[in-house]
């Protein structure tokens, strides 16, 4: 009876027993309480130390003539796969931007319409990965001071002449900011209801939170979510307020 | 940009996905609100656009403290990423900011926020009252956020103004003045209203010189009127004009918050009014103009005032009408005798100087000038102030031109001043009440073609003269031949005229008995003594009167600076039907007779021919010797100074002159005289003081 750990899901753990269908692990009767929806309905969303039932070894005998060639058929192990979205400002996707993976898989490709990365037979045991998208391109004109307003007759009061300030220029984002690389910890990514899915997932949305926040950091960024995805003027903080939300947000395709 | 992110595989028959958000933060917008006007909200370029702002402009403005606008801004930040938020405000060319508002957590959380503002900012050396005012406007407020995400829109700013709404002007206060002279001007500028009215508004308004100085003998001829007027007014007297400032409240209505102005710097100008001519007759009108003509397409301001080389300001860069002062900066009260502003002189428009306002004390937000107008009676001046439209980052401005118009600028104007000069009438004494009385306003409309005030400061005829008859008998005593002349009885009551005497015949028999001469020697006695017959006691007698009623009026000098009248029905007159022809007389012979007391006696009532000789025209004349005017050419010789009058060519009966035949009129040349212009420059033949 494994005990899941940070990186494991039902995919990776029936594939680390052997077993080339997950299924045959999830689907295994005394994990029907695991499976309700209240509890851990994804099975590759578990949480840290939940308690997974395996079925004994099922070894398979044949009695077969030795006078004969027989050809044994065996089922290829059902891979996963690592289905990712990349969103921009404002919850957008980003289409058409340069991705690399490396780590986890060698890939490379740009982002569909719908901003995805699909990768394909994904091996089960791969629990880090590096993602590397170019995702923007600056425009450096900002940096550019700007022309003094010409006036040919002043009024009252006179055109904003915004050469004559002198207060420095905004810093603007670094051009090496237009790359951004995410470190995968793949597997991680916890069961909806649990704070730790929680925090995952604001993270990955693009928030300060993640699953080491303590409670403050927490509800501070539950509310910047509520404030932002749900227009509630009067947030409360409280993380089980925005789970359901939150896992539709992120994890649906 | 790195980070680590919890991602979940997907099994083979299930779709679920990852979605991993770039983080992001930034300003949305910033922006100022009051009374449904707001400031234009600005992002870097490079920021998403955002639409326009309804009712957005740069022109923004409020009233600090005394309307509070909300700041408004917006902020992107989904994710909380914001680590640090600040408000910070600006003003033109200084990169430090003048105050900071480091916001709260609440305060920068993802969405919209607004707080409100009246301006206050920290305290420092330049906003002392701890208010933006109007010296640094305007300002850049910015908001600036730093976190830990990609800040797309790290900064958003907006403009804002503190405006002037219009200028106000003021008599500043007395105890600014120094001189006793200064203060008497100032109190006749306020007169019994406020300060602000003493501002003339579409009227003129006199600024009255006293001058009360008089010819003391021989000095008609020789500019000695210049001189004496220069040494008693100088360059001019000193006025204090404030301007007071007042801020452009968000809807555009006029507030008074003095805290609000600052340090900033008004213009004063002035410019010149056409002399109205029209008041003179034809031939002062042709010399004046001419004379007024003088150089007035070469001096700036372009003036009928009295030029430089006259003796007035206009031409003379060196001598402004707004002089420079040191001033004493910001205090919590006034120091008596001393100018509170720092003036100083335009480099280019010469005529011109630029005043400074505290930035606070009891001052605070207001400036002024002393305005120094020249001494010369019939200058007239309008003067501005101009607060710039456009003031440069170090507080200069476009103002100072040798344009003729200033435009850009808010302005407010005094219509308009002029000078006068003013002559005090002290005395008033007529022998009897039935003597008709000296009109005055008659007098005075003569005078007033020259710019001078003839004030009745007599308090009215004194009729009878007290004492009369003493005093005259006192001014003969020790005379035997002169008192035996004089009338028996109160010389007081028993006639109108200065003196009353005996007929020739009772005069000899007077004499005759009071010394015992025998007849023949009564008859050597006045033959030595030119008396030997009527025509001769005639001039006798006028010569008795010449000494003894004229120290008999000594006795009745004011003893204020000023005119003293004298009036009789008859110098004198005698038994045998003698009497005086004479009509009147100026006298340096008056005991009391000073630079500033002066006499003259009137001593015909009806004479002359209608209104083209009458006692008034008399006065005038004689005013006009007490004011230094010579004869004019027509009168009797010897007194006569042609070159001091109009040429004889184009106006002949000056009223210093003796011609009866029209109407006598002060001639152009007595006229700029007595308005102080400096005679050496003037000459007889008009059209040689036009120079262009």
């Amino acid at each position: 009876m494994p005990t899941v750990a940070d990186g494991d899901c039902i995919v990776s753990i029936a594939d680390q027993l052997g077993f080339r269908d997950y299924h045959s692990v999830w689907d295994y009767a005394p994990n029907a309480a695991l499976k309700q929806a209240t509890n851990r309905p994804n099975p590759n969303q578990l949480a840290i130390n939940d308690n997974v039932q395996v079925p004994a070894d099922k070894t398979k005998s044949f009695m077969k003539a030795v006078d004969q060639t027989w050809i044994f058929a065996v089922k290829a192990r059902k891979l996963p796969k690592l289905r990712i979205i990349i969103l921009g400002g404002r919850g957008s996707p980003l289409a058409g931007k340069k991705w690399k993976l490396t780590g986890a898989a060698t890939a490379s490709g740009t982002t569909k319409d719908d901003g995805l990365i699909d990768i394909s037979d994904l091996d089960p045991q791969v629990k880090d990965g590096t993602l590397t998208v170019e995702w923007h391109k600056s425009k450096r004109s900002a940096t550019k001071k700007p022309k003094p307003a010409k006036i040919d007759r002043p009024t009252y009061p006179r055109p904003i002449d915004a050469t004559e300030f002198e207060d420095d220029a905004p810093v603007l984002p670094d051009k090496a900011d237009d790359t951004i690389v995410w470190t995968l910890k793949i597997g991680s990514s916890q069961s909806f209801n649990v704070l730790a899915g929680l925090q995952g997932r604001l993270h990955n949305l693009g928030s300060r939170c993640d699953t080491s926040s303590d409670a403050t950091a927490t509800a501070k960024c539950v509310k910047a979510y509520q404030r932002s995805k749900l227009d509630d003027t009067n947030p409360n903080g409280t993380w089980s307020d925005i789970q359901g939300d939150l896992r539709n947000r992120h994890d649906n395709p | 940009m790195d980070r680590t992110v919890y991602v979940a595989r997907t099994a083979y028959d299930l779709t679920h996905v990852n979605r991993l958000a770039i983080p992001q933060l930034g300003v949305i917008s910033l922006y100022l609100e009051i009374g449904g006007k707001r400031s234009k909200p600005y992002l870097i370029d490079t920021a998403p656009p955002q639409p326009a702002l309804p009712n957005s402009s740069d022109d923004f403005h409020f009233v600090p403290e005394l309307e509070t606008p909300k700041i408004k801004y917006e902020i992107d930040d989904p994710g909380a990423l914001i680590t640090e938020a600040k408000l910070q405000l600006f003003h033109r060319g200084k990169s430090e900011f003048i105050w900071e508002k480091v916001l709260t957590e609440d305060e920068y959380t993802h969405g919209e926020h607004e707080l409100d503002w009246n301006g206050k900012i920290t305290r420092d050396t330049d906003f002392p009252e701890e208010l933006i005012t109007v010296e640094h406007s305007p300002y850049k407020l910015k908001l600036t956020i730093k976190g830990d995400g990609y800040n797309y829109s790290p900064a958003a700013w907006t403009y804002l103004h503190v405006l002037v709404h219009s200028l106000e002007l003021e008599l500043g206060p007395k105890s600014c003045l120094s001189a006793a002279r200064d203060k008497q001007i100032w109190d006749q500028l306020k007169g019994t209203g406020t300060e602000k009215a003493a501002i003339p508004s579409g009227t003129v308004k006199k600024v009255v010189l006293l001058s009360n100085i008089f010819s003391t003998g021989a000095d008609k001829a020789d500019n000695t009127l210049y001189n004496e007027y220069q040494a008693l007014w100088d360059n001019g007297p000193n006025i204090p004009i404030f301007a007071n400032i007042y801020v452009k409240a968000s809807d555009d209505t006029k507030k008074d918050n003095p805290k609000a102005i600052g340090k900033v710097r008004l213009l004063w100008d002035w410019e010149g009014i056409d002399e109205d001519v029209s008041i003179h007759f034809n031939k002062a009108r042709e010399y004046i103009a001419d004379s007024i003509n003088y150089k007035k397409d070469k001096t700036k301001p372009k003036s009928d005032n009295c030029h430089l080389d006259r003796g007035g300001k206009r031409g003379d860069d060196s001598n402004s009408v707004f002089p420079a002062q040191a001033g004493y900066g910001s205090a919590p009260s006034l120091t008596p005798d001393s100018f509170p502003f720092k003036v100083e002189r335009c480099s280019q428009r010469t005529w011109a100087s630029y005043s400074e306002t505290w930035r606070d004390g009891v001052l605070k937000g207001k400036t002024g000038v002393i305005f120094k107008p020249s001494r010369m009676a019939g200058d007239r001046y309008k003067i501005a102030a101009y607060f710039p439209h456009l003031r440069k980052p170090d507080g200069t401005d476009d103002l100072d031109t040798k344009e003729d118009k200033i435009v850009h600028a808010i302005q407010v104007s005094a219509e308009s001043f002029q000078v006068w000069r003013e002559l005090h009438l002290v005395t008033y004494c007529k022998k009897k009440s039935t003597i008709p009385s000296l009109n005055f306003v008659t007098v005075g409309n003569y005078y007033s073609k020259a710019y001078i005030s003839v004030e009745d400061k007599t308090g009215g005829p004194v009729s009878p003269m007290a004492a009369y008859d003493t005093n005259l008998r006192a001014a003969l005593a020790g005379s035997v031949d002169k008192t035996a002349a004089l009338a028996a009885g109160d010389q007081g009551a028993i006639t109108e005229a200065g003196a009353k005497f005996r007929s020739y015949a009772d005069f000899k028999t007077e004499y005759q008995t009071r010394t015992g001469l025998s007849d023949d020697d009564l008859r050597d006695w006045l033959n030595a003594n030119n008396v030997a017959n009527v025509a001769a006691y005639r001039g006798y007698l006028e010569a008795i009167a010449d000494d003894a009623v004229v120290k008999a009026c000594s006795n009745y000098f004011s003893a204020n600076s000023g005119i003293n009248i004298f009036q009789f029905n008859l110098y004198w007159e005698a038994g045998g039907g003698l009497e005086s022809g004479t009509n009147g007389f100026a006298s340096t012979d008056f005991a009391n007779t000073t630079r500033n007391k002066a006499g003259f006696i009137q001593c015909r009532v009806n004479y002359g021919a209608g209104s083209q000789n009458n006692m008034q025209q008399t006065m005038s004349h004689e005013m006009g010797h007490i004011c230094f005017l010579p004869h004019a050419p027509g009168a009797p010789a010897g007194g006569i100074v042609a070159e001091l009058h109009d040429q004889v060519s184009h106006w002949d009966s000056c009223i210093m002159s003796y011609n009866y035949v029209r109407e006598r009129q002060f001639c152009g040349l007595c006229l700029l005289r007595m308005r102080g212009w400096d005679q050496n420059g003037l000459n007889s033949d008009s059209s040689k003081n036009k120079k262009t």
